[in-house]
């Protein structure tokens, strides 16, 4: 049953085949934090005087936003003591002056947690304090301030020698010294808000030096969150991201944060563990998945794996469920960027995971204060203990070894001059082998498949003032598929075959980003792909020989070498006219394959009207082109003749920010697309030649609907998101065909997401998700089909009738130790934790009287732990 | 690697599937098969437009003896009563609609009925058959290339709650040609049943059609339906791309029973030849029941051609 169920997972996993390498898009880089604020002028709060007189302290937890001059801005109470005691550290920390924080090197306003503690003192306050002596044995202290487990430098901690005067505060690389400071067995007081304190113990010597690095505990659940103040450049309209911190933790996503963007709106539901992203009703091969620029054609193993990028490499996912500006191309739907981060700027760090199914290892050190790098590689190791599973008598015995992994590594470095070059490097490799033997086989049934994939990109950057950047991006890499199968002799699954396709891709992608006044912009580049597939397969085919019932097969044997070459150019500019900001945008693409040129012109245009500062309206219109996938275009198997794929996309849509944490956006869409690559059946032409195409750009599609996102945002304890879709989505796969519903059609989809960090070290986390059932095919009655043998049904139109509703919900339960150079975190991830029975599959007897449910997966636990360093 | 996949699926398909009533059991009315003797008919054909057949006159169509096996277990002396039509080829179902060419009704006992087509012609109908020929042509999109198909709709009847079971088979026509349509097909003829004792893989004997195959309660016996030389066609054919293609027959048997026993695979595809058999035969049967019943086998060669075998068994208890 595994293995049946594992080769289920297989066969899903091959659904997202059909994305085709297009050309690389560097998603664009987030702000980096390179100074954290320094508190320069403190201003004690005025104590309640009930509070005084009654002797009762208190912690004021807030939130203090901090503009680009190091003046505080506001001012939130996360954790409240009293109303007065909040009015007071409210009044104090409003007078706080720090020093700015830097992103990229440049002054930019922050966000960041501070406690204030109230505390009572009894000390006498001498009537004339006399200055302290200068002690002729003063030593001098140093050190440096670390977040336990982590090892991340700490600034803005406040250190102080007990029973002196003497107090400092970290710097930006957590480092602080102290002279002055006499001799003997001291303690140190170090403070910083969200920490507990420390206390360590030094001995100093006459005149002597001591140095102490002292690690910080968090007290506070959650990490330092920054908020960046203005907008990273908008692809699209519509974009949903998700931080790192919400990818890795979202339950039923196996911990795979590919997966994670699944219960964002727009989004179906794909079958079983397949990660495959079904974007406003679209196939899969319509929304492009990119990798840091580069268009990946695979993004998950199979048998359901993971996707091939650990969540340790990745920084954030944008999703453009539609509407995407003339910098995404060769797709028809959306896109979908992921953006691998660099490596930590401070110390070696690692991360180490070990689950059921695969390990996994991360690294990053920096190189010189210019350089990081950064390293992970996983396997799985299903192949080890899979087999003890599997039964063998004498009847025969069947083995089924998958084994993936995948690497990634990256260079990060920073010239003298400000440019910045990266290098990211990332592969994966996936095996499935299935023997089966026995006396009832004339010959032992083999299958051997394998998909591996290499890349490397770079992205350089450099700008010639501060309102003229560019980046150029080159990329190499290379894609094998292949498959060996042999069987026991004669019949269309018996028969002996062998494939192998072995794709060279190199790409460039360069783009001149021009501020040229502070109402407009404009950007502009190239886009190109060039591919060298070498495809060489034996197999036995009955798709062009004409039989009746049981197909007749014949060899085919095939011999190629496919170039293709895509070609891409594009402008956008961005024109701010008080509240609008219109996007107008053009982009051409010219694909070249066996002799034939296809050209496309898109034009595409999205406004915003901001009503107030909190919220907006938006709309867009666009035209989209995608070409077929190379085995379409492949003679024998396909239509080398075959043209470009259309979409036309409207939609507008409200958003509104109620809070800084609070937002929520609707949108409605229209997306209608026409010369979809559809299989048609041989014909006879008037001339008498037979005419057999295979594939026709015949097909037609639309999908409309309306997407509602209310989310809260990370901070530190809490995030989450309701989605809801509410959509149709219909094709004409021939010319004369009334409307069908779309395999996967899913009027209503809803998700629930809910993340919680009740203390420090827990985070609890669900998931809750309905999607309408898949539409289905009526069945009423079936005829005997005596040249097969097997039955035809009486059919009505697919989507006349619909599987029941799916409903699941999955929990996360995860706690961290952490220790001073280590933290260590279990995790309890269990999908369908109500062990709802939901049908994936409904199927018939061999003669369409009775009918039952395949459903899809149990209750489905996993363990896992990771450590970091 | 999508046939890679695919099979794999099936697999898990298999493992996955609720239980349903196994094809292979014949536990009520039941066609299991329709023969067409010859499996390809030839008709006279003279065109104005060789490319449009609608330009041609149809004349001297071979007849074909249709043979329709049906079993009622449950009604085992109840006469079957067919109700045969001839359309075009459509994609809807039931095949023939309100056009359809309604034959004379066919009555006989079950196991098999015969009859011949032509004759199931009544009165003056018969000139409908060229007629029908062009219009299934122009049915088609390939316009009769590889052959004219023309669908034989048949229904059974035999007081079966469900009432009456539809089936069709193509009809094949080809023109005649002056070499004397060399690549036209045959049906197959099977003319035993070898049994294995699957315990040590050899061959217990050949059971011809009709004799009775003794089966120990529980225990597993190999079959192999035996064809006679030539069964197997090798043909050559012009594919849909043009090419001129070599192509050897590739024949499946489906297995058939009545209740008290049953097969461990329901089909099974015939081995190339060259290639050897499995060494326990193509299938497996196992009485379940102290009982007697029947077996069946039925190869389809892919273009048309089918032919069944039928051997009583009995089981008489414990080995």
């Amino acid at each position: 049953m595994l293995a049946a169920l594992l080769a289920v997972l297989v066969s899903l996993a091959a659904a997202t085949d059909g994305v085709r390498e297009a050309p690389p898009q560097p998603a664009e880089k987030a702000p980096q934090l390179t100074r954290l604020p320094t508190l320069l002028e403190f201003h004690p709060a005025v104590y309640p005087p009930a509070a005084l007189e009654g002797g009762i302290t208190a912690d004021v937890g807030c939130s203090i936003d901090i503009d680009a001059s190091g003046a505080v801005s506001q001012v939130v109470v996360d954790k409240s003591a009293s109303p007065e005691f909040d009015a007071a550290a409210i009044a104090a920390i409003r007078q706080f002056k720090f020093s700015p924080a830097e992103f990229d090197g440049k002054p930019s306003a922050v966000r960041i947690q501070y406690v204030y503690h109230f505390i009572i003192e009894k000390q006498p306050v001498p009537a004339v304090a006399p200055p302290p002596a200068v002690d002729p044995d003063a030593g001098h202290i140093e050190g440096e301030i670390r977040e336990a487990g982590t090892r991340n430098p700490l600034a803005g901690a406040d250190i102080s020698v007990v029973g002196t005067h003497l107090q400092t505060s970290s710097d930006k690389r957590g480092h602080f010294a102290l002279d002055g400071v006499s001799p003997g067995a001291l303690r140190l007081s170090v403070s910083l808000g969200g920490y507990g304190e420390g206390t360590p113990r030094v001995k100093l010597e006459s005149r002597g030096e001591a140095k102490v690095t002292v690690y910080l505990h968090r007290s506070e659940p959650g990490e330092l969150s920054a908020t960046v103040e203005g907008e990273r450049a908008a692809e699209a309209p519509t974009r949903h991201s998700l931080s790192q911190a919400e990818l890795e933790n979202v339950p039923g996503a196996l911990n795979d944060p590919i997966r994670a963007v699944q219960n964002l709106p727009g989004l179906a539901r794909a079958p079983f563990l397949s990660g495959a992203l079904i974007v406003r009703g679209s196939s899969p091969a319509d929304t492009g998945i990119y990798i840091d620029g580069d268009k990946v054609p695979l993004i998950f193993h199979f048998l359901g794996g993971p996707s091939i990028l650990p969540d340790s490499m990745l920084e954030r996912i944008d999703f453009y469920p539609g509407g995407t500006g003339a910098y995404y191309g060769r797709n028809l739907t959306g896109a979908l960027d992921v953006a691998t981060r660099g490596g930590e700027g401070s110390g070696f760090h690692g991360e180490a995971s070990v689950d059921l199914l695969q390990s996994s290892l991360f690294l990053e050190t920096p190189l010189g204060d210019s350089t990081r790098i950064s390293a992970a590689v996983r396997r799985s190791y299903i192949d080890v203990f899979l087999p003890l599973f599997l039964k063998s008598d004498s009847s025969g015995s069947t083995s089924v070894v998958p084994v993936y992994y995948d690497w990634q590594a990256r260079l990060d470095h920073k010239f003298a001059n400000g440019d910045t070059l990266d290098i990211f490097g990332f592969g994966s490799d996936d095996k499935l082998a299935l023997v089966q033997t026995g006396p009832k086989l004339a010959q032992t049934l083999a299958v051997d498949t394998h998909i591996g994939l290499n890349r490397v990109h770079g992205t350089y950057k450099h700008s010639f003032s501060s309102d003229l950047q560019l980046t150029i991006s080159p990329s190499f890499g290379e894609t094998t598929t292949s498959f060996d199968t042999s069987g026991t002799g004669s019949g269309p699954l018996g028969a002996s075959e062998s494939g192998s396709i072995r794709d060279l891709t190199g790409g460039l992608r360069s783009e001149l980003r021009w501020q040229a006044a502070s109402f407009f912009s404009l950007r502009g580049g190239v886009d190109a792909l060039l591919d060298r597939a070498v495809v060489s397969a034996d197999f036995s085919s009955g798709a062009n020989v004409v039989s009746v019932g049981t197909p007749q097969v014949e060899s085919v044997h095939l011999q190629a070498v496919e170039p293709f070459q895509q070609w891409g150019e594009y402008a956008e500019g961005k024109l701010k006219l008080g509240k609008f900001e219109i996007v107008p945008g053009m982009r051409l693409d010219e694909l070249h394959a066996r002799g034939n040129t296809e050209l496309s012109a898109d034009p595409r245009l999205w406004i915003r009207f901001a009503l107030t500062s909190a919220d907006a309206l938006k709309a867009y219109a666009g035209l989209y082109h995608q070409p077929p996938t190379a085995n379409q275009l492949l003679p024998q198997i396909g239509n080398p003749n075959l043209g470009l794929e259309s979409a036309g996309q409207v939609g507008f849509g409200y958003e509104r920010r109620f809070s800084d944490v609070w937002n929520v956006s609707i949108e409605f869409f229209y997306n209608r697309q026409w010369d979809l690559v559809s299989p048609v059946a041989a014909q006879t032409l008037p001339n008498g030649v037979v005419q057999n195409k295979i594939f026709d750009n015949v097909g037609v599609g639309r999908a409309y609907g309306m997407e509602l996102l209310i989310r809260r945002e990370i901070t530190a304890s809490l995030y989450g998101w309701i989605s809801y879709t509410l959509s149709r989505s219909q094709v004409i796969d021939k010319p004369g065909d009334p409307w069908a519903a779309f395999t996967y059609d899913q009027p209503h989809i809803l998700t629930v997401v809910v993340g919680w960090r009740p203390s420090v070290g827990w985070e609890l986390s669900s998931r809750f998700r309905y999607t309408s059932g898949d539409p289905t095919t009526p069945i009423t009655a079936a005829s005997f089909n005596a040249d097969s043998g097997s039955y035809d049904p009486e059919k009505g139109t697919f989507g006349d009738a619909r599987s029941p509703a799916f409903a699941q919900l999955d929990v996360r339960a995860q706690y961290t130790w952490t220790w001073d150079l280590f933290r260590l975190t279990l995790y309890l991830d269990i999908q369908n934790v109500t062990n709802r029975k939901n049908e994936e599959f409904h199927v018939w007897d061999y003669r369409y009287r009775d009918s039952g449910s395949i459903s899809g997966l149990p209750i489905l636990p996993t363990l896992g732990l990771t450590g970091k360093w | 690697m999508t046939r890679a996949l695919t099979l794999a699926f099936c697999a898990a398909l298999a493992a996955c599937t609720p239980s349903f009533a196994s094809p292979t059991q014949v536990t009520d009315l039941r066609i299991l098969g329709i023969q067409a003797e010859p499996p390809e008919a030839l008709f006279d054909a003279q065109c104005t437009d060789p490319n449009d057949i609608s330009t041609c006159t149809v004349s001297n169509v071979d007849d074909m003896q249709i043979t329709i096996l049906f079993v009622d277990p449950v009604h085992p002396s109840q006469p079957g009563v067919i109700t045969p039509e001839l359309c075009a080829p459509s994609t809807t179902n039931p095949i023939c609609g309100a056009n359809a060419v309604v034959l004379a009704t066919q009555q006989g006992p079950q196991d098999s009925i015969d009859y011949s087509l032509r004759g199931a012609f009544t009165g003056d109908d018969l000139q409908q058959l060229p007629a029908l020929l062009i219009a299934s042509a122009e049915a088609s999109p390939l316009k009769g290339y590889g052959g004219i198909q023309v669908e034989l709709q048949m229904g059974v009847d035999t007081d079966d709650p469900y009432g009456v079971q539809l089936s069709h088979k193509t009809l094949v026509f080809n023109p005649r040609t002056p070499d004397g349509n060399p690549n036209r097909n045959h049906n197959p003829q099977v003319t035993g049943m070898k049994v294995i004792d699957t315990a040590s893989g050899a061959t217990v004997g050949v059971l011809a059609p009709g004799q009775t195959l003794s089966l120990p309660l529980g225990v597993e016996v190999g079959l192999r339906p035996v064809l006679a030389p030539g069964s197997i066609e090798t043909y050559q054919t012009v594919d849909l791309n043009g090419q001129t293609v070599t192509i050897t027959e590739d024949l499946q048997w489906d297995f058939y029973s009545t209740t008290g026993a049953d097969f461990d695979n329901g089909t099974a595809d015939e081995p190339l030849p060259g290639v050897g058999d499995p060494p326990l035969g193509l299938t497996r049967i196992t009485a379940t029941a102290a009982r007697s019943g029947t077996l069946w086998a039925v190869v389809h060669d892919g273009r048309g051609g089918d032919a069944w075998i039928q051997l009583p068994w009995v089981s008489g208890g414990n080995p």
